[in-house]
C-alpha cells in the first residue's frame, strides 16, 4: 500500500476537531417533567440491561468519525499494489493518425483512447517508468521514462489529432529500441488498427469504430473553354447503402450540388461542368455527417498563372519545337529573325541570330549566337569535341550525359554568369542575371551535335526554361495532412509566412536550405507568402485528409489483443472505492438517524 | 390561580353529570345511600314475623288483619357515609397544558357535588409535604360552595409523601377515601393502602397523568428537570428508551391496581386532557364508583 498524496494526512487534525465539536454539540434540550420518578427507574433499568446503550447512543458519532477517516485516506490517494511488480516500465503507444479522428463508441476515438490511457496511467504502480509515444506519419517520443504520473497524464491530455496517414507498426523499431533498455516492460497500443506485435510484450487496446463513412478521395480540375471541369471521387466505406449530397464550393460560394448513391464499398466519380475559373480554390463537401468527418471535405487549388509566353526567333529548329510542345505550361510563339513582334514576352529565344537591339524586358536565351552583343562576347567558330558538364541547378540530372559537338563558338562568360558546359576549356553555355534580366547562352547549333538525340536534352531545355521564366515553383499544390510542404524560396526572398486554414501564421526562416513546413495537420487551404522587398508572392496549397485513413472498418474481429498475456493494470487505486464507502456510510448514517430519531416525528 | 378552575362551563357540566349520575357505592354508609343493613327508614325492604321484643310500632296492622299473624315491616336503614377526598397538591401536579392539578380539583368538586347530593358527608384534605390541610365536614348541597372555595384555595408546590400525609388524618369511622394524585411519590403506596384499609375505608385511587407523561413527545438529547426537586437528568432518548418508559409506566399502574384490588379498592387512571364527562361516565362508571 502506497499513498500518493501523504500530505492529505494533515487533515487528520480534523478528527480531534470533530470530537471537540461533538462534545460541544452535547447540548441538551431542557424539558421540565412533573417528576423524574419513572425516568430514574427506566434509566437504572436501561443501564443495567444494556451495556451497548452508550455505544448505540454515540453510533452516529462513530459513523461520522469513520467517514472522516475514510475521506482523509481517500484524499491521500492510497494505492494497492498487485501483480505489477514486474511491469514497472510501460510504453504507451498512442495512434494519432487520421482514422483516430473518427467517431468511436461515443465520441472521437482519440479522445476515448486518451481517457483510457489516463485511467491506465492512474492505475499504474507508484514508481512505474512511463514512456509515451505518439504515432502518425512520424513517431514521436512525447515523454520518456517518466515516473511523474501527473506529467504523463498532462502530456496525454495535450495530444492532438494529426489527421495524417500513418501506421503504428512503424513505431516498432523505436519501441524496440526503448524496450531494449528495460529488463521488463509492457507495450500498450491505443489504436484502431490491427497491430503486429512481433516479439514485443504488448497489449492492444482497440478503439472500435462506428462503421459508416463516406469519403471524398480525389478532386481535380481541368480547363475547358475558359471554364473549369471539376472531377470529384467519392467512396462509401461503410456497410450500408448511402445516399449523399456533394456540394462544390468556389472559395466560400456554393457553385453546384450533386446527389450520389453509393452501395457499400462503391466508388463513384462526379463531374461538375462550367465551374467559373476566377476562383482561387474550390472544395467539395459531403453534407451528411458520418463516422469520420475530416474526409468529408476535399480542397483543390486552381492554377492561376497564365502560361509563360515564349518567342522563338529561328529559321527552323525542330528539336526545340518538339521539346516545347511537351511543356504544358508555356505558350510558344515562333517568328523569323528580324520580324520581332512588339508584344511583351516572358522569354526571347534567339536561335542562330542576334538582333541589333535586345529587348529590355523579359529573359533572353541565345542559341549559337553569331556575333557579339552588349551582354557578352562570342569567339570565332572552332571544331568541337566531347562536352564537359559543369554542375549547376540547370545541369541537374544531366551530369552523366555523354555527347559531342562538331562545331562551336566559344563564349566569354560575363562576371554575372555561371558556366554550364565546356569543350576543351572553352565555355559553350552559361546562365546568369543582368539588370533584372535573366540571360542564357548556348554556343553551338543543336544540329551540329548528337545532344538532341539523348534523353538528357529535354531535361536540359526544361531546366533552362525553368531558370529563365517564372514557372510554378510549387509543382505540387495538393498535399496530404502530415506531409511536409517543400518550399523552394524565390531568390532574394526575405520572409516566408505560412498561414494555415484556421488563420494561424507561421514564419519560416528563409535561410537556405528552407526547412519544409510540417504543421499540416488541419485539412484546408494553406497560404504561402514570400516577401521580396515590397512585393509579396502568394501561393495557395491544398492540404487534404489522407485517403488511406478513411478506411475505418472494424478490425476487432481479427486483432490480436495481447501478447504474452500479462495484466496491464498494475494495481488498484483505492481512492474511488473509499469514496464509494464514504457515500455508503453516509447513507447508513441517515438510516441510523431515522431509526433512532425519525419515528417520533 | 392563573386560570379559573370552576368556571361556568364547569357548572353546566356538573349539572348535567348530576342529573344522570347517582353515586351508588355498593358498600358504604351514606345518608342517601341504600345499605344492606336493614334499619329504620321510610323505604320498605321486607317483612318478617314478630318476635317478642320487637318494636311493636313497626307491626303491619294491615297484614295482621288479612293474615291473623303479626308481621313486622323491615325498612332499609339509611346511613350517611363520610367521604374523604385527598388531593395531592405537590408541584408535580402543577403541570401540563391541561393542568393536572386543576383536573384533580374539578374531579374533587364533581365527587363532592355528587356526594352532597347523595346526602353524604364530605371532607376534603389537601396533602402537602408530610402533612395535610383538612376542610370542615360538608353536609348538604348548601355547603358545596364552601367546598369549592376550599378547593380554589389550593396551591401546588413542594413535594408530597402521600403515606405520611394521609396518616395525619385520623379516620375514626368507616367511609370512602378517594386519593387524587399522580402517585409519583417518595413514600410507600402500600403503606398508604394498608393504613386506609385498616381504617375500614373503601379505597379509590385516581391517578391523573398529563399526556406528556403518558407519551413523552420529545427525543434525542434532552435534559429532564424534575419540577418538584429541580433535579436534572441528561438523557438521550431513543425509541427503545421511550418504549422502556411506557412499559415502566404500565407496570407502575399495574402495581397500583393490584395493590388497591387486594384491599378491595379501585384504581383509576385518567389523563388530564380527558373531558369531565368522559371521566365520570366512562372511567368512574367502569370503576364502579357511580
Amino acid at each position: 500500500m502506497k499513498f500518493f498524496s501523504p500530505m492529505a494526512f494533515w487533515f487528520l487534525i480534523l478528527i480531534p476537531v470533530l470530537i471537540f465539536l461533538y462534545i460541544l454539540k452535547q447540548r441538551f434540550e431542557e424539558r421540565q417533567v412533573p417528576s423524574l420518578y419513572l425516568w430514574h427507574q427506566v434509566l437504572m433499568e436501561a443501564e443495567a440491561t444494556s451495556p451497548f446503550q452508550r455505544l448505540k447512543k454515540n453510533i452516529l458519532f462513530f459513523i461520522q468519525l469513520f467517514v472522516l477517516l475514510l475521506g482523509i485516506i481517500a484524499l491521500a490517494n492510497p494505492f494497492l499494489r498487485m501483480k505489477n511488480r514486474d511491469y514497472q516500465n510501460v510504453i504507451i503507444v498512442m495512434d494519432i493518425s487520421g482514422s483516430m479522428s473518427g467517431i468511436g463508441e461515443k465520441e472521437v476515438k482519440l479522445i476515448e483512447a486518451k481517457k483510457k490511457a489516463e485511467d491506465l496511467v492512474d492505475s499504474l504502480a507508484y514508481g512505474s517508468k512511463i514512456t509515451l509515444i505518439t504515432a502518425a506519419n512520424r513517431c514521436k517520443v512525447e515523454i520518456s521514462n517518466s515516473q511523474n504520473k501527473k506529467e504523463v497524464i498532462n502530456k496525454i491530455r495535450d495530444i492532438e489529432a494529426t489527421n495524417s496517414a500513418g501506421n503504428v507498426d512503424d513505431a516498432y523499431s523505436l519501441i524496440r529500441a526503448i524496450a531494449d533498455q528495460y529488463d521488463s516492460y509492457k507495450v500498450i497500443y491505443f489504436t484502431d488498427k490491427a497491430v503486429d506485435f512481433k516479439e514485443l510484450n504488448a497489449e492492444l487496446i482497440y478503439m472500435k469504430s462506428r462503421q459508416d463513412n463516406v469519403s471524398l478521395d480525389y478532386i481535380a480540375d481541368t480547363l475547358k473553354d475558359n471554364q473549369l471541369k471539376v472531377l470529384v471521387r467519392a467512396t462509401n466505406r461503410g456497410k450500408n447503402h448511402r445516399s449523399s449530397e456533394i456540394c462544390l464550393y468556389g472559395e466560400d460560394e456554393l457553385i453546384s450540388v450533386a446527389e450520389v448513391d453509393l452501395s457499400p464499398g462503391e466508388t463513384k466519380t462526379i463531374y461538375f461542368d462550367n465551374v467559373p475559373r476566377d476562383k482561387e480554390y474550390i472544395y467539395a463537401e459531403i453534407t451528411e455527417k458520418d463516422g469520420l468527418l475530416e474526409d468529408n471535405i476535399i480542397y483543390s487549388v486552381i492554377k492561376q498563372k497564365d502560361a509563360s509566353k515564349i518567342l522563338l526567333i529561328t529559321e527552323k529548329n525542330i528539336f526545340l519545337e518538339k521539346v516545347f510542345a511537351a511543356m504544358k505550361d508555356i505558350e510558344l510563339y515562333k517568328t523569323n529573325p528580324g520580324d520581332i513582334p512588339e508584344d511583351q514576352f516572358d522569354l526571347y529565344i534567339f536561335d542562330g541570330n542576334v538582333p541589333e537591339k535586345l529587348p529590355n524586358e523579359g529573359s533572353l536565351l541565345f542559341i549559337n549566337p553569331n556575333k557579339d552583343n552588349k551582354l557578352f562576347k562570342v569567339r570565332s567558330e572552332a571544331n568541337g569535341g566531347k562536352v564537359e558538364i559543369v554542375p549547376h541547378g540547370v545541369t541537374k540530372y544531366i551530369e552523366n550525359s555523354d555527347f559531342v559537338i562538331a562545331k562551336f563558338r566559344g563564349l566569354q562568360t560575363p562576371y554575372w554568369a555561371n558556366s554550364l558546359m565546356t569543350v576543351k576549356d572553352n565555355v559553350i553555355a552559361f546562365v546568369g542575371e543582368h539588370n533584372g534580366q535573366k540571360v542564357g547562352a548556348v554556343g553551338f547549333d543543336f544540329h551540329n551535335s548528337d545532344f538532341p538525340l539523348t534523353t538528357e536534352f529535354p531535361i536540359f531545355i526544361n531546366n533552362l526554361i525553368s531558370y529563365l521564366v517564372e514557372r510554378d515553383s510549387f509543382a505540387i499544390t495538393q498535399y496530404e495532412c502530415g506531409n511536409p510542404i517543400e518550399i523552394n524560396p524565390l531568390p532574394e526572398t526575405e520572409k516566408i509566412f505560412v498561414i494555415n486554414p484556421i488563420k494561424k501564421v507561421y514564419e519560416l526562416s528563409s535561410k537556405f536550405p528552407v526547412k519544409p513546413f510540417e504543421e499540416t495537420y488541419t485539412p484546408g487551404i494553406y497560404k504561402v507568402s514570400q516577401k521580396v522587398g515590397d512585393k509579396e508572392n502568394i501561393r495557395l496549397l491544398s492540404v487534404n485528409f489522407p485517403i488511406s485513413e478513411s478506411d475505418i472498418s472494424d478490425y476487432s474481429g481479427e486483432v490480436n489483443l495481447k501478447n504474452n498475456s500479462t495484466m496491464s493494470i498494475g494495481g488498484l487505486n483505492l481512492a474511488n472505492y473509499l469514496i464509494i464507502a464514504v457515500i455508503l456510510l453516509l447513507v447508513l448514517e441517515w438510516i441510523v438517524y431515522l431509526r433512532l430519531y425519525g419515528s417520533r416525528y | 390561580m392563573k386560570e379559573k378552575v370552576f368556571d361556568g362551563d364547569f357548572y353546566r357540566k356538573l349539572e348535567s353529570i348530576s342529573l344522570k349520575a347517582r353515586m351508588s357505592m355498593t358498600e358504604g354508609a351514606a345518608g342517601g345511600r341504600k345499605s344492606k343493613a336493614k334499619g329504620s327508614s321510610v323505604e320498605l325492604s321486607d317483612f318478617r314475623e314478630y318476635v317478642p321484643g320487637d318494636d311493636y310500632r313497626r307491626i303491619d296492622w294491615n297484614a295482621y288483619g288479612r293474615f291473623d299473624k303479626l308481621f313486622l315491616k323491615l325498612f332499609m336503614e339509611e346511613r350517611e357515609a363520610l367521604i374523604n377526598i385527598f388531593v395531592d397538591s405537590s408541584k408535580s401536579m402543577d403541570f401540563g397544558d391541561n393542568h393536572k392539578g386543576y383536573m384533580a380539583l374539578r374531579i374533587s368538586a364533581v365527587l363532592t357535588y355528587l356526594a352532597l347530593n347523595n346526602l353524604d358527608r364530605v371532607v376534603i384534605n389537601r396533602l402537602k409535604g408530610d402533612s395535610l390541610v383538612q376542610s370542615s365536614s360538608y353536609m348538604g348541597k348548601s355547603s358545596f360552595q364552601k367546598a369549592i372555595q376550599f378547593l380554589e384555595a389550593t396551591e401546588f408546590n413542594g413535594n408530597t409523601n402521600l403515606a405520611r400525609a394521609v396518616k395525619q388524618r385520623d379516620l375514626k369511622s368507616r367511609g370512602i377515601s378517594i386519593v387524587i394524585s399522580d402517585f409519583f411519590t417518595t413514600g410507600s403506596i402500600e403503606e398508604l393502602v394498608k393504613y386506609l384499609a385498616y381504617k375500614k375505608q373503601q379505597i379509590v385511587f385516581i391517578q391523573i397523568l398529563d399526556e406528556d407523561e403518558l407519551n413523552p413527545p420529545f427525543g434525542g438529547q434532552v435534559r429532564l428537570i424534575d419540577s418538584e426537586t429541580m433535579e436534572e437528568v441528561n438523557i438521550t432518548l431513543t425509541p427503545k428508551l421511550l418504549k422502556a418508559y411506557r412499559n415502566k409506566l404500565k407496570s407502575h399502574q399495574g402495581n397500583l391496581k393490584e395493590l388497591t384490588k387486594k384491599y378491595g379498592g379501585v384504581f383509576l387512571q385518567i389523563s388530564s386532557s380527558d373531558s369531565l364527562e368522559k371521566i365520570v361516565f366512562d372511567t368512574f362508571a367502569k370503576g364502579g364508583i357511580i
